[in-house]
């Protein structure tokens, strides 16, 4: 096989399968449930099993930048898990002294990503990830959004939220600053021209994103409303069974017994 | 901060910020933009290829759900065969963009390059949007648990009790002013 069928094997068809394994495996009945489970696992394999180096196509550095990530994600996630379940709630199973350390990891976690972002972008084979800046200027844009809306929604849902609102502006101001100084300084290894063309495609990128997205969406929503207004009104209901009506009598009796002996 | 509950006031609100926050970005970049200091991205063909890769997707995914989840009760024909059709739509829209020569940079200007640069372009933005969304929210979700609040009585009742009990709610909001 060519390279290019190599891609269609081991990175589209896996892709374009994930929806269809997704929701195989929330199926209430059984055997489509293992099913969705086999084909995720076909999936996984069929991603890591790339017979060509990574560095020789898109698809490929594309799977590198995600191995590249997964350590700080990692660390990110373990850490507010740790943070979050040994807090002051109802459902803590982790001790309290384990909050300052969820916490250090989170700090540690953005950390590790700030010392890829200036000194040790993704690399293999000696080449650069073409995707890194595409992927930093996403993560900042969307950070920019996401944080603001955040420290509003606190701030306006939440019952004195000051302490949580500050920090969420906080991380905002933190992400467009840090956006902007890339425009402006660039890294070591980037020119800010390529900073700011990518910054550039990857508004032109979230717009159609959001755009494409919710289009679908919206059709979806309108044939299933086509579909439910398109049902047959619903013909008259059996009555209850003996066995039923005295089933039910059984749980009233049991319950509300001064509405049952009314 | 909110007292008195209005939904429709507060959620105008919160789209504004976040649609302030995006003109934000939008400027900055425009600035740069009208300065000259940036290679030939070619912003309108990548919106619009985003926008069709996008639904194209979108659709696809839709349509594979509705498969897998359909069953002899569901009567899932608009949605099968409307969420299919979408898709047929998008791709043969997009295919219809690239021809007329509306393309981007980065890839062969062939049709299947196209899709496939424009589909690993939107797969990692999203990416990194459903990173920042569980990492924001799980660190305010831990801040906001952080907080010591003295014990709800309600938590102290067994879900499975049918017990009609009241709540003297009057002395509880007298007792916290």
């Amino acid at each position: 096989m060519g390279p290019e069928q190599d891609l269609l094997l081991h990175f589209w068809l896996p892709l374009a399968a994930t929806p269809l394994a997704l929701a195989l495996m929330i199926a209430k009945d059984s055997p489509r449930r293992w099913a969705g489970r086999l084909l995720g696992i076909t999936i996984f394999v069929a991603l890591v099993m790339q017979p060509n180096a990574l560095a020789t196509s898109l698809e490929g550095w594309s799977l590198n930048l995600i191995f590249s990530i997964f350590g700080p994600t990692l660390l990110a996630g373990a850490g507010i898990l740790i943070a979050l379940f040994s807090g002051p709630i109802p459902v803590a199973p982790l001790p309290r002294d384990l909050r300052p350390v969820g916490l250090v990891m989170i700090l540690l976690s953005v950390g590790w990503f700030m010392f890829m972002l200036f000194e040790n972008r993704p690399f293999l084979d000696g080449l650069e990830n073409p995707w890194w800046r595409h992927l930093v200027t996403s993560l900042l844009t969307t950070s920019v959004i996401v944080s603001g809306f955040a420290a509003a929604f606190a701030y306006v849902m939440g019952d004195e939220r000051l302490r949580e609102s500050t920090i969420m502006a906080a991380s905002s101001l933190s992400a467009f600053g840090i956006l902007i100084y890339l425009l402006a300084e660039g890294t070591v290894s980037d020119d800010p021209v390529f900073w700011r063309s990518a910054s550039w495609g990857v508004l032109g990128d979230l717009a159609g994103l959001l755009v494409g997205g919710f289009a679908a969406l919206g059709l979806f929503i309108m044939l299933v409303w086509i579909g439910e207004k398109n049902q047959p009104i619903p013909g008259p209901v059996e009555p209850l069974s003996e066995e039923e009506r005295a089933r039910v009598n059984e749980i009233l009796q049991k319950h509300v017994p001064e509405e049952v002996s009314k | 901060m909110n007292s008195d509950g209005d939904a429709r006031r507060d959620w105008r609100t919160l789209s504004l910020v976040v649609l302030g926050l995006l003109v934000l970005i939008v400027l900055a970049n425009l600035r740069l933009e009208v300065r000259g200091e940036v290679t030939d991205v070619g912003i309108w063909s990548r919106f619009v290829h985003a926008a069709l890769i996008s639904f194209t997707v979108v659709s696809g995914g839709i349509f594979l759900a509705t498969m897998a989840l359909s069953h002899k009760h569901a009567r899932l024909v608009e949605q099968a065969l409307g969420t299919l059709l979408a898709t047929v739509v998008g791709a043969f829209l997009f295919g219809l963009a690239v021809d007329s020569g509306l393309t981007t940079t980065g890839a062969a200007i062939d049709v299947w390059s196209q899709f496939a640069l424009g589909a690993l372009r939107i797969l990692i933005l999203q990416a990194a949007g459903w990173l920042s969304i569980a990492f924001i929210f799980g660190i305010l979700l831990v801040l906001v648990t952080g907080r010591e609040s003295s014990p709800d009585p309600l938590l102290t009742l067994e879900s499975t009790e049918f017990e009609i009990i009241s709540v003297d709610t009057e002395s509880r909001a007298d007792s916290e002013e």
